[in-house]
């Protein structure tokens, strides 16, 4: 019954330690569906700050408001919620 | 053919893609129930109604017992009250901004035969088209190009030369088409669709290729008067088909689902309490309510004596309360309102909360890149009241104090679905559209507005710059980064 959408709990997790330590605001994964995004899980925006993308692969996406402490480690960042993500 | 069609309409219901969602075997709309609970709210204390402002003014859904009240509202000070409560939701909820729509219809093939409805099988005096791949990319190529629309309703029939392969290839070459403007260029950014009921594996398509909102009209939500309109053995005779199809599209994935009624078939009174009705039960299930409501009024078409025989017509004085009543009942809901209403209407009923309308509308088939200025009934399925530019409207909007968006940022990053739900009911949403709504109308001013609308429209530009400056400094340099970007020659940036 319902939506088709993320409910790993997992990975709501892991979004919101990333919120916590990277300081990022709102962090969300959407979908790709023809041209345009669809959300995925996350927590949604916070500042109200232009979102910035990160691809994860060619089905999903990585979007924060705030992404400047976040880069250094996005590479790391990216393979754990990969990982995540295919484990459903 | 004609056994393929047979069989082709045989195909269409599936019934456990109904009875899952039923309870005790019965659907959520309760008649008897409906009529009983707008019979014993009549003269409803003035004070309950006040308290019943402040649940609405907290963006929360009203119960079935507060909506009849508010139906049964008569007195003409608390009707003012309910007006200036129904604008401040609104604001609330989505700023002051207005976002601007055109229907593209790609067909007039039908299998069904509802009474009131131009283009029921049995009306031969309907021209019959569908168009060609070739005419969709021109079709686009005008809204797009040249009137600068952004955002669709594409309106299929129930017919299998629109079935959901060819509703699936339609949206791609919408989505496809690119046209060089001015400065920028023109793009169909979102394509919301307006189908017949559909099954989840069909609507897990649409989904894949990119539908916005999809939107289906229950028409009437009574009963025995559906059964009445929609005559059994024809797909649409089924209600229960036709009253679970959202409940089939979220379960499929789609973000946005538009729900309506098509006031006029019935008592309004019931079916404003039937759409609240729909919008509990959809957020009970799937916490997800519905992304927008319709209320068009029955119009005139050819050959469809119904129209001018029912007795359940909408007044004008009726329609406005029945505005105002969907804004205060379902508060986070964009309201549609469109130009089968006359200006005069339109420019009176948009305050009472409306987040959505239509201009540079044609409704036949083929009609935007044929170049025809006269309505033709043969070609459409009712009349139009409101004959409006797009480039009109917006500025007609902007004396009105109405930024008139564009805003697709909800589909470029996807705060779509239960995000902007949350988002709408705590008040966030009204400031992304705030910001973006600054952004794409200096798109749209630069790209394709009259020297008039260019005018009177960066006058409002000024003062809602000077608005985020006061209320969001914190966010203010980046937008006036990309407003400046814009001014270069950039598109499509967003918050």
């Amino acid at each position: 019954m319902e939506k088709e959408t993320c409910t790993s709990e997992k990975l709501v997790k892991f979004l919101e330690e990333i919120k916590n330590r990277y300081d990022t605001g709102g962090i969300w994964i959407s979908e790709k569906m023809g041209r345009r995004w669809s959300f995925y899980c996350g927590i949604r925006p916070i500042l109200l700050f232009p979102p910035v993308s990160f691809s994860l692969d060619e089905r999903f996406a990585l979007f924060c408001e705030k992404p400047e402490n976040l880069k250094k480690d996005i590479e790391k960042i990216k393979t754990k919620l990969k990982e995540l993500l295919y484990e459903n | 053919m004609a056994t393929t069609l047979k069989s082709w309409i045989e195909s269409r219901i599936k019934e456990d893609e109904i009875t899952k969602y039923m309870e005790n075997g019965r659907d959520f709309i309760n008649d008897e129930e409906i009529w009983e609970k707008i019979e014993k709210n009549k003269n409803p204390d003035p004070s309950w109604i006040r308290k019943i402002f402040q649940k609405s003014l907290e963006i929360e859904t009203l119960t079935p017992d507060e909506t009849a009240a508010l139906i049964n509202v008569v007195d003409p000070d608390l009707i003012e009250e309910m007006k200036e409560v129904a604008l401040k939701v609104k604001l609330k909820v989505y700023d002051n901004r207005i976002v601007t729509f055109a229907p593209l219809y790609l067909g007039n093939y039908c299998v069904n035969n509802c009474l009131y409805c131009g283009f029921r099988k049995d009306n031969h005096v309907i021209k019959r088209k569908v168009l060609t791949e070739e005419e969709i990319r021109r079709e686009t190529e005008v809204l797009a190009g040249e009137i600068g629309h952004k955002r669709l309703i594409v309106v299929y029939g129930e017919h299998p030369v629109m079935d959901v392969e060819y509703m699936a290839r339609s949206l791609e070459i919408i989505y496809d088409v690119k046209v060089p403007v001015r400065e920028g260029y023109g793009q169909i950014r979102r394509a919301n669709v307006n189908a017949p009921p559909l099954q989840i594996d069909e609507l897990k398509i649409l989904k894949e290729v990119g539908i916005g909102t999809y939107q289906v009209f229950q028409e009437t939500y009574h009963h025995d008067t559906y059964n009445k309109l929609h005559p059994q053995g024809t797909i649409k005779g089924n209600y229960q088909w036709r009253l679970y199809c959202m409940h089939r599209a979220l379960e499929a994935g789609v973000d946005d689902v538009g729900i309506g009624a098509l006031f006029g078939l019935y008592d309004w009174r019931f079916e404003v309490m039937g759409l609240l009705y729909h919008s509990i039960e959809l957020e009970k299930k799937f916490g997800i309510g519905p992304h927008t409501i319709s209320f068009p009024r029955l119009e005139p078409a050819a050959n469809t004596p119904f129209v001018q025989e029912t007795k359940y017509k909408v007044s004008n004085q009726d329609f406005e309360k029945l505005i105002l009543v969907l804004r205060l009942a379902v508060p986070y809901t964009g309201l549609i309102l469109t130009a089968r209403e006359s200006k005069e209407v339109r420019d009176r009923v948009i305050h009472y909360g409306v987040t959505q309308t239509d201009a540079s509308t044609k409704i036949g088939i083929g009609a935007y890149s044929d170049r025809y200025h006269e309505q033709e009934l043969e070609r459409q399925q009712f009349m139009i009241g409101d004959q409006r530019s797009l480039d009109e409207l917006i500025r007609d909007l902007a004396k009105m104090g109405y930024i008139t968006s564009f805003c697709t940022a909800g589909y470029r990053c996807g705060r779509t679905g239960k995000c902007i739900m949350d988002l709408l009911r705590t008040g966030k949403e009204g400031r992304l559209c705030k910001l973006n709504a600054i952004l794409t109308f200096k798109e749209w001013l630069l790209d394709f507005a009259s020297s008039e609308t260019q005018e009177i429209g960066q006058m409002l530009i000024k003062r809602e710059l000077q608005e985020v400056k006061q209320t969001m400094p914190r966010v203010y340099p980046k937008l006036m980064e990309y407003y400046r970007r814009i001014e270069n020659g950039e598109r499509d940036l967003y918050f």
